[in-house]
């Protein structure tokens, strides 16, 4: 099987500090990465510069083989590369399901002058995008939320909102930046839950997370990152610990 | 009944002003002080089109629309794909009074302080709206054109992505969208709108000079749809209905004219200021104003 | 001609850095883009032209500093204080700054009339030296202007109360967190920013005269050496307003008096895309630090 995305020889320095040292890391569709380490260490630089908010001053970001080391963030979400934020972005002000439909992907409805020309093109992608949302939201048990501001709604479902929009953009690589900070124990549960039963479906996830017992639960394989390097850790040395 | 007939023109040119700056401001969350840029470059261009050129109304306004958009729409979406919050606000400033500086001292275009009297009325296939029952036809034509379109966009999903736009814009980047794209159609319609507006004013009044677009005038289309409120139509309209009936019932209540115009600002500023502390959302209107 | 347009610059420049200053503190410590500065610059002078006839000059100059102080007290009391308490953002205190500063504009145009108002009257004496001429108002406001800023700068940089003020533009939560009584703070700041702005108009009402309308240019004016010259440093905002007293004067003298502003903002946008760094442009905050 093909790697998804390969990371190589990333460098990155901020005045003088180095956030991101030589790394070199590979991940299999299919399978989900787990990367710990302490504040500071370079989770979310490295986060950043594989979703392309950040440039990395060296190395090169490949997906599916193709070299998107100097794409914007439009290109590489376009091309699957999903993005989860440890605070959870959504659209505040529309309704849960507007959240989700404007995630989709509707390219008739963009422009101005199809509302002329195709109105039953972009009627039709309406119908498919509302069933697509509304399975999405009843797999993650949103369909009672559905119709409310997504402000409203808790830290926890924020997060499930973030994570099905990116599913509704038909994401394949999920890099999800702490998905279990800042909510309850039982949130916590439904959360991995649902990343399990994601993995089960072919989706790949990498994941920043504190907690290393949860992470060598989950993950297929899990590294810690120190000082910019990457290093990979087994269960035994886990055991270690 | 002229009277009521010509206070009902203007009400109209303020809920069509009103209608396209809400698109801006409460759909895409631009804060913005150039509305009468917009409206006076619409002004002026359907003016110069038909004195000097000897354009038809409609054709001019036409070709106005298309000037405005490449001009102050761009320019504008640049700018906010640059500058943030009070940095944008600020730059809609910069362009307000760049804009009035350009119409007082090009001379040559636009004949500065002096203005451009005798704007011909509009015509139609032989109809001529010169009287002011036949121009409040023709505008009432226009407002209500403004208000089913806004009422029918605000359903369809691109003005949903606008509201995102408003609501986040690095959300909406790793979604795959590109926010400075929705920011030009959200500024393209306003601009649209705000080119009729003019338009509908500069013919109306037959006479245009630099004071009717000044940096005031954009703080007032702005204040009518903050006291309104925003993001839906009952807001702008019930702003600018405000706005304008105001000096109608302090004249009611007796009070000079001599005064009433100060008067007027005044009462609506402390409702602007009460507004924003007490009910964000305005009078009528759906979004609260944010940073 | 051009040392006296230099000079009259310099001039220029020192009234606006007042204007600017006062501005420059309620902005860096209250984050309040202050409009309303504007109204407050006007209100100065036309107090004191009320004010005049019937406690002299001495006395109406001071009652009308003392005037100024307790308008910006009272605006930070009635309108934006609320706000803060409800942490308002930055952009509805924007909006209730315009509406304060059309609320003041518009009781003074009821009161006073829209015309222009010039304080003095008396015949203009000025002082010649060789092909330069300075006014004598042009020599108040220079002797005023020079140690009132000196003045301002002492009080942020040496006592007590400037500490505070600083210690709030760097960090509010910190310096609350340090025990510092921020909503005092805030009032000593309106209430110096606007004795600031009101020297500024009471030297300008002696010269060239102010009419109801006229503080709006000066704010945005202030607003813009605010910026170019970096929203922390006081000493920027000072050379900024000296810079583009000059370019204003350059422009009045080559163009015409009308393109003044245009100008300005010219030049105020093109600093703001040209410094994409630092405060103008926003960062993409994917941290949430």
């Amino acid at each position: 099987m093909e790697e998804l995305l390969i990371i190589r020889d990333l460098n990155k320095h901020y005045d003088g500090i180095i956030a991101v040292d030589k790394v070199n890391f590979t991940i299999m569709p299919g399978t989900i990465t787990g990367i710990y380490g302490d504040n500071g260490a370079g989770k979310t630089t490295l986060f950043n510069i594989i979703s392309g908010f950040e440039k990395a001053d060296m190395g090169n970001v490949v997906f599916e083989g193709e070299d998107i080391t100097r794409k914007s963030v439009i290109y590489r979400s376009r091309k699957g590369i999903g993005r989860l934020f440890q605070i959870p972005r959504i659209f505040s002000d529309v309704s849960v399901l507007d959240n989700l439909l404007a995630a989709g992907n509707n390219h008739e409805a963009k422009y101005l002058h199809n509302y002329v020309l195709k109105p039953a093109a972009i009627r039709q992608n309406i119908l498919k995008d509302r069933d697509k949302a509304k399975n999405i939201l009843k797999e993650f048990n949103l369909t009672s939320k559905a119709g409310l501001k997504a402000f409203e709604l808790s830290v926890g479902e924020k997060r499930l909102l973030s994570l099905c929009s990116l599913l509704m953009n038909e994401a394949k690589l999920l890099l999800l930046d702490e998905p279990f900070a800042g909510i309850n124990e039982i949130a916590a549960l439904q959360i991995q839950n649902y990343l399990i039963s994601l993995k089960s479906r072919g989706m790949t996830l990498v994941m920043i997370e504190h907690d290393k017992t949860k992470l060598f639960e989950l993950a297929d394989s899990v590294y810690e990152m120190k000082q910019g390097s990457l290093l990979k850790k087994t269960s035994t040395s886990h055991a270690n610990y | 009944m002229n009277y009521v007939i010509n206070i009902l023109i203007i009400l109209q040119i303020y809920i069509i002003l009103a209608l396209s700056l809400n698109l801006k401001t409460g759909f895409t969350g631009l804060l913005s002080l150039c509305q009468a840029a917009f409206y006076g470059t619409g002004a002026y261009l359907t003016s110069i089109l038909m004195v000097d050129i000897g354009l038809n109304f409609f054709t001019a306004l036409f070709f106005a629309i298309i000037i405005n958009i490449t001009l102050n729409a761009s320019i504008t979406t640049w700018s906010a794909g640059r500058l943030r919050n009070l940095y944008f606000t600020l730059g809609t400033i910069a362009l307000q009074i760049v804009f009035f500086g350009v119409i007082y001292n090009w001379q040559a275009l636009t004949r500065g302080p002096f203005g451009i009297p005798g704007i011909p009325k509009p015509e139609l296939a032989g109809l001529i709206f010169n009287t002011p029952l036949k121009f409040f036809i023709l505008t009432l034509f226009f407002t209500a054109s403004a208000i089913l379109f806004f009422y029918w966009f605000a359903k369809t999903p691109l003005c949903k992505l606008l509201e995102c736009t408003r609501d986040d814009e690095v959300w909406l980047t790793v979604l795959g969208k590109r926010p400075a794209y929705y920011k030009f159609v959200s500024i393209s319609i306003t601009v649209v709108f705000a080119t009729i507006a003019g338009a509908l004013y500069a013919t109306f009044t037959s006479y245009i000079d630099p004071t009717s677009f000044t940096l005031d005038e954009s703080i007032l289309v702005l204040t009518i749809i903050l006291v309104g409120g925003t993001g839906n139509i009952m807001g702008p309209v019930s702003g600018a209905l405000i706005y304008v009936l105001l000096p109608e019932a302090l004249r009611f209540v007796n009070m000079p004219d001599s005064i009433a115009a100060n008067a007027r600002m005044i009462i609506y500023a402390l409702i602007l200021i009460f507004i924003v502390r007490l009910k964000p959302n305005g009078l009528f209107g759906k979004f609260e104003i944010r940073g | 001609m051009i040392i006296q347009i230099l000079i009259n610059s310099l001039i220029n420049g020192l009234l606006l850095a007042l204007v600017a200053l006062g501005f420059h503190i309620i902005f860096s410590a209250t984050k309040i883009f202050h409009i309303a500065h504007g109204g407050i610059f006007v209100a100065g002078v036309y107090f004191f032209l009320w004010a005049n006839p019937f406690v002299g000059l001495a006395y109406g100059i001071i009652l009308t500093i003392v005037f100024a102080f307790l308008l910006g007290v009272i605006i930070e009391w009635l309108v934006y204080k609320p706000l803060f308490n409800k942490s308002g953002s930055e952009n509805i205190a924007l909006i209730s700054s315009l509406g304060v500063y059309v609320i003041i504009i518009n009781i003074i145009a009821l009161l006073f009339g829209n015309e222009t108002k010039i304080l003095d009257n008396s015949i203009r004496k000025s002082l010649t030296l060789g092909e330069i001429i300075i006014t004598k108002p042009q020599l108040w406001q220079f002797s005023f202007s020079l140690p009132l800023i000196a003045l301002f700068l002492m009080f942020i940089k040496v006592t007590r109360y400037g500490l505070k003020i600083r210690a709030i533009s760097d960090n509010p939560l910190l310096a609350r967190v340090m025990g510092i009584n921020t909503q005092r703070i805030r009032y000593i700041v309106f209430g110096i920013g606007s004795v600031m702005s009101v020297s500024a108009a009471l030297l300008k009402g002696f010269d060239t005269g102010i009419d109801p309308y006229s503080g709006m240019a000066i704010t945005l004016s202030a607003a813009v050496v605010v910026i170019i010259g970096g929203t922390d440093s006081l000493y920027g905002t000072i050379f900024a307003s000296i810079m583009l007293a000059i370019i204003q004067n350059f422009t009045e003298f080559f163009l015409s008096a009308q393109w003044r502003d245009t100008v300005t903002f010219t030049i105020l946008i093109l600093v703001m895309l040209w410094r994409t760094e630092g405060i103008l442009q926003f960062r993409l905050r994917v941290d949430e630090k």
